[in-house]
């Protein structure tokens, strides 16, 4: 009877089971179809043409502008086509600058740049240098120029920023039009001057004044006086208006100028030695232009303009705005971007013609009025779109005026050095760490050590391709003729010679796919590490540096030996963790209990969605202080009188990388499948014999099942510690290696080296040195573990 | 301790992992389906755990979906025509190419075999990251960039852990049948196509099923290749995404476009349970 209800509901579920199946395989094949489809049309369209108007690509970003950024250079471009019918604009908008950068970078190097794009001005050397970038020079005059346009009416020193040549920022030919600038200075509560009884500032203030308004404000309950940040341009600025600077005409950094360190020492002492002058340097906000939100800050600064559309939506107080203060002399900086054109581009007429329009004085009046910069051009600048008074600050031309004594903070073509000054000024400045003394000496060591690199050297050979080429073939030619010996040496019968041709004929799909994808491509690698070359421009452009590579990443790159450390402590952690866990869930997997298939399912599912969706939710697991993690965790810790860890913020340095060994735990399913695996293979005879002479479970799984499990132990933990050591879509989505590199993974810091920064040399050479670490661990696995492997469980 | 509280406990422990394993998926699955104010509150945790959703709001997907990419819905269809595409043709690359050269070093003699197949064991230690520059460097001069082609044609020339799997499978069938095929007349290509690859079913559900994975959760690959909005994968378009809408504001959103990339794996491994799970110890512990 109850066989037989047994036998119907299992043909029911059989029948069940097989309805769903073919419902799934249909809708999948209709699915595949549909792809395939709409892809192909896609590439025959694409091949075809499809539009005969002449086509520029653009791209900007919309950082603090936001979507109405975004709105404004899309009116911009529809006016631009409706006025120009035989020209089509793609607008591309990759979000923030860090994205846009990024983007454009990689397009570059695919050598498919946009046609028209901003550039930044702190990018602008580097840009020019390469030959990324068009020389405007002549075209400024030429017919195509939008009727609005005239480079007479803008301000000197914003054009001058896009200037380049030899080497100099600020003269020569001009490679972009700046679309609009700021100047700095600092934003004030209004109701708290007034509050603390001191005037609001003038046009023409000095640092005493700055100060002196600062304490006052400070001596009133729960506020601050100023937010400072200490930024290293905006430091710089500051030392221009008391005559010096914090890097000579050389490029060095002036460690050992007193007045650069007086000056800095003054910002400290107001910082640190002060109560309630400025703001405490040990408190993490993210942005600390928000601050001033709160209604407690006096001063707020050294800004530009950018955070006005921000602070416009406060409504518990009056603010306005007045330039840096004048220390010895009045100076301040400018931040201005433009729109460039890309020297690869099809059409510079169409683009110049784009870019006139919309550097011209109708647009940048439109933009004016998103209040986010000032117009580069002088007469909108100083029209009713951006003075406006009406709405604060009050005193719009407090950001023009000072444009006659302001320039662009020149840093070097070598990125690392804003980088590194702004790191150590941080911990002068702001935690202080360190006294300003010790920072500008280590900033300075390190900028020596730095020029000393053997890759600064700006006169390198070029890399001898030819010798390459020639030995590389000599090398194929001879391992041609010994194999073609070998071979002729002992001449098979002619049936194996059929044989013999269709094994080779067989085989042939790998050996190409071995010489295209592997052979070629590890040599070329080999090479390439031994070059300095940036991917943006053609290979024989490739300087040849010797070994300088390696000695600069050993040497010289600190952050090669924090994402060496990151990623050896992730490996430290997660390999061994997580190789017990597999083990574990296996063992007890092994045990013949109902439902241990859903167990194993539950088990293993995570692992196969190791990918960007898992490191999203993730990201959200570590989440600050109350992300699923630290729910968890709270009631755990706060009895021992602990906190849960801010993972991926405050906490980074020390849990940044062992969250990522958290998360690992998840994606132990793999390994898990295999321990399950090779604990059936056991023979049971094995048990049976230890449970005779008595020996309990826990003796039996030493004695027993680690002995004859150990090779499939040690093939998983090889296959881990190669995984660890290659980290990435995890990196990259949750913390992107920050913050500072706290989480900058071996792969991912040879991603940025290669995708970011374009050294492709220099990510070749990390390339190989991953190789002989893997190699080197794996040696080492072997050799440790020689003793341990008992070869008998493995048939 | 008897018998039954042992079992009891290993039932526990096993339970406990698995809700534990479970559990980050589930939460994911209730926040995409939170309203915006809840799933904020649900992400932020602020001392509670989401467990159920309070109202189901499943209009959260077309939102998100549609916000995918510059064009509204055009994105999301175009990323996942692409990831279909591209995982399709690597996965009858891969099994083309994988099970003939397995079936040539299992069964063919020719001298070289044995060097071969020990650099092709080799070439399995090589990480990808030290060819990646290289790689990049032939698509760009080919002018592959921006499309699928760097993605898709290396997977015809055989993938080194999957022909080692065929090699190992294929060396076990009788040689008779072979030799019976031989003598009706077959070539190798005939008897690799009639008798092999009929024969190697179990291998080749799990090379399918492997790669199926593999390539549809790669990102590092996409992520140099592809630049356009309409040549985007899944994941890439995720990661857009997540630049775009990565604020607590839109954390079901974003949670849902996350579960939507994880069905088709879901699905997968639902489907061909069996082949994971017998698959996986078969490849690995014969090796």
């Amino acid at each position: 009877m109850s066989d037989q209800t047994g036998n119907s509901s299992r043909s029911v579920t059989t029948i069940a089971g097989r309805v769903v199946r073919i419902t799934l395989l249909v809708l999948s094949l209709a699915l595949v179809a549909w792809a395939f489809v709409r892809v192909g049309v896609r590439e025959v369209f694409h091949a075809a043409g499809g539009d005969d108007r002449t086509e520029l690509v653009v791209m900007h970003w919309s950082g603090d502008g936001g979507p109405a950024e975004d709105a404004i250079v899309d009116r911009a471009l529809a006016r631009f086509e409706e006025a120009n019918p035989g020209i089509r604009v793609t607008r591309l908008n990759p979000g923030d600058a860090g994205s846009f950068y990024t983007k454009l970078q990689t397009m570059m190097a695919a050598g498919d740049p946009p046609d028209v794009f901003y550039v930044g001005a702190e990018r602008l050397a580097a840009y020019a240098d390469a030959g990324l970038l068009l020389s405007l020079d002549e075209r400024t005059n030429s017919n195509s120029t939008a009727e609005d346009f005239n480079l007479q009416d803008f301000y000197p020193s914003t054009v001058d920023a896009f200037r380049f040549e030899d080497g100099q920022v600020g003269s020569g030919s001009l490679w972009g039009i700046p679309k609009d600038f700021t100047t700095v200075g600092f934003y004030y509560n209004r109701d708290l001057l007034e509050q603390a009884g001191v005037p609001e500032p003038s046009s023409d203030w000095t640092w005493d004044d700055f100060i002196a308004s600062a304490r006052a404000v400070g001596k009133l309950p729960e506020c601050t006086g100023a937010e400072f940040v200490s930024w290293a341009s905006m430091v710089r600025a500051v030392l221009w208006t008391e005559g010096t600077d914090l890097i000579d005409a050389e490029g060095n950094i002036r460690a050992d100028d007193p007045r650069v360190i007086e000056v800095l020492d003054r910002i400290r002492s107001w910082r640190h030695d002060e109560d309630g002058t400025l703001t405490s340097g040990r408190s993490e906000t993210a942005n600390p232009a928000s601050r001033f939100l709160g209604g407690k800050l006096g001063f707020a600064g050294p800004f530009g303009r950018w955070v006005v559309p921000t602070y416009r939506t406060i409504e518990d107080f009056q603010w306005d705005y007045a330039p840096l203060p004048r220390g010895e002399t009045s100076a301040n900086m400018i931040a201005t971007v433009a729109w460039s054109i890309s020297s690869r581009t099809e059409h510079p007429e169409e683009a110049w013609q784009l870019v006139s329009w919309l550097t011209g004085a109708t647009t940048q009046a439109e933009q004016a009025e998103l209040g986010l910069a000032v117009p580069t051009n002088r007469m909108v600048a100083e029209g009713d779109s951006f003075i406006d008074p009406s709405t604060p600050p009050s005193r719009d031309r407090d950001f023009i005026e000072p444009v006659e004594h302001a320039r662009v903070v020149p840093w070097s073509t070598n990125p690392a050095l804003e980088g590194t000054v702004a790191k150590r000024l941080d911990q002068a400045l702001r935690t202080g760490d360190l006294s300003v003394k010790d920072a500008l000496g280590q900033a300075g060591d390190w900028w020596d050590q730095e020029r000393n690199s053997p890759l600064a050297s700006t006169t390198l050979p070029g890399m001898p391709w030819l010798w390459i080429v020639g030995v590389f073939i000599v090398g194929i030619v001879i391992a041609l003729a010994i194999g073609w010996w070998l071979l002729r040496r002992n001449r098979p019968d002619p049936a194996s010679a059929t044989e013999e041709r269709s094994g080779w004929l067989l085989v042939s799909p790998w050996i190409i796919g071995f010489i295209l994808f592997m052979a070629v491509p590890i040599l070329l690698s080999l090479a390439l590490s031994v070059t300095r070359w940036s991917g943006i421009t053609t290979l024989d452009e490739a300087d040849f540096v010797g070994l300088g590579n390696y000695g600069h990443l050993l040497g010289h790159d600190d952050v090669f030996w924090r994402s060496l450390e990151v990623t050896g402590v992730y490996a430290l952690l997660a390999v061994p963790i997580g190789q017990v866990v597999a083990l574990l869930g296996a063992v007890l997997m092994n045990v013949k209990i109902r439902g241990v298939s859903l167990f194993r399912a539950a088990w293993y599912l995570p692992s196969i969605l190791a990918g960007v969706g898992m490191a999203v939710l993730f990201r959200w697991v570590f989440n600050a202080e109350n992300g699923l993690m630290n729910v968890i965790l709270d009631p755990v810790l706060s009895p021992l009188g602990l906190e849960p860890p801010d993972w991926f913020v405050r906490d980074a340095e020390n849990f940044g990388g062992p969250a990522f060994a958290i998360m690992s735990l998840w994606l132990v399913g793999g390994s898990m499948m295999i321990y399950l695996a090779g604990l059936q293979n056991v023979p049971r005879s094995l048990y049976e014999a230890a449970e005779i002479d008595r020996a309990g479970p826990f003796r039996r799984f030493f004695s027993v099942t680690l002995p004859m499990i150990s090779p499939v132990i040690l093939f998983n933990v090889i296959m881990s510690l190669i995984g660890s050591f290659q980290v990435f879509t995890q990196a990259f989505v949750m913390t992107g290696g920050g913050p500072g590199d706290h989480t900058r993974f071996y792969v991912l810091y040879l991603y940025n080296q290669a995708f970011d920064f374009y050294e492709m040399g220099y990510a070749s050479a990390m390339a190989w040195l991953l190789l002989l670490i893997i190699l080197g661990l794996t040696m080492l696995t072997l050799r440790g573990s020689a003793r341990l492997v008992h070869y008998e469980g493995l048939r | 301790m008897g018998r039954w509280t042992g079992r009891f406990l290993v039932g526990l422990a096993l339970t406990i992992g698995s809700v534990a394993m479970l559990f980050p998926l589930w939460w994911m699955l209730v926040i995409s389906l939170e309203s915006p104010q809840r799933a904020g509150a649900a992400a932020e945790g602020g001392g509670s755990i989401a467990v159920w959703p309070e109202e189901i709001h499943w209009s959260n997907y077309s939102e998100a979906l549609k916000q995918i990419g510059t064009e509204p819905w055009q994105g999301f269809f175009d990323a996942l025509a692409n990831s279909i595409v591209i995982t399709v043709l690597v996965v009858i690359g891969t099994v083309l190419s994988s099970s003939l050269v397995g079936f040539a070093f299992a069964r063919i003699n020719f001298r070289g075999r044995k060097f071969m197949f020990l650099v092709m064991l080799a070439t399995m230690m090589l990480p990808a990251q030290v060819t990646m520059i290289p790689l990049f460097l032939v698509f760009r001069s080919l002018g592959w960039i921006d499309t699928i082609l760097p993605l898709v044609i290396p997977a015809f020339f055989g993938s080194a852990f999957f022909i080692f799997m065929y090699r190992q499978f294929i060396a076990q069938i009788s040689e008779s049948l072979i030799e019976a095929a031989r003598i009706d007349g077959y070539g190798m290509l005939g008897i690799w196509w009639r008798i092999i690859l009929p024969m190697c079913k179990p291998v080749t559900a799990i090379t399918a099923i492997f790669t199926f994975i593999f390539v549809w959760n790669d990102f590092l690959g996409p992520l140099i290749y592809l630049h356009s909005d309409d040549q985007s994968t899944l994941a890439l378009a995720l990661n857009s995404f997540r630049n775009q809408y990565g604020g607590l504001e839109n954390v079901h959103l974003l949670m849902a476009v996350s579960v939507v990339t994880m069905i088709p794996c879901v699905v997968l491994f639902f489907a061909a349970q069996r082949a994971f799970v017998e698959g996986i110890g078969a490849g690995a512990v014969k090796g």
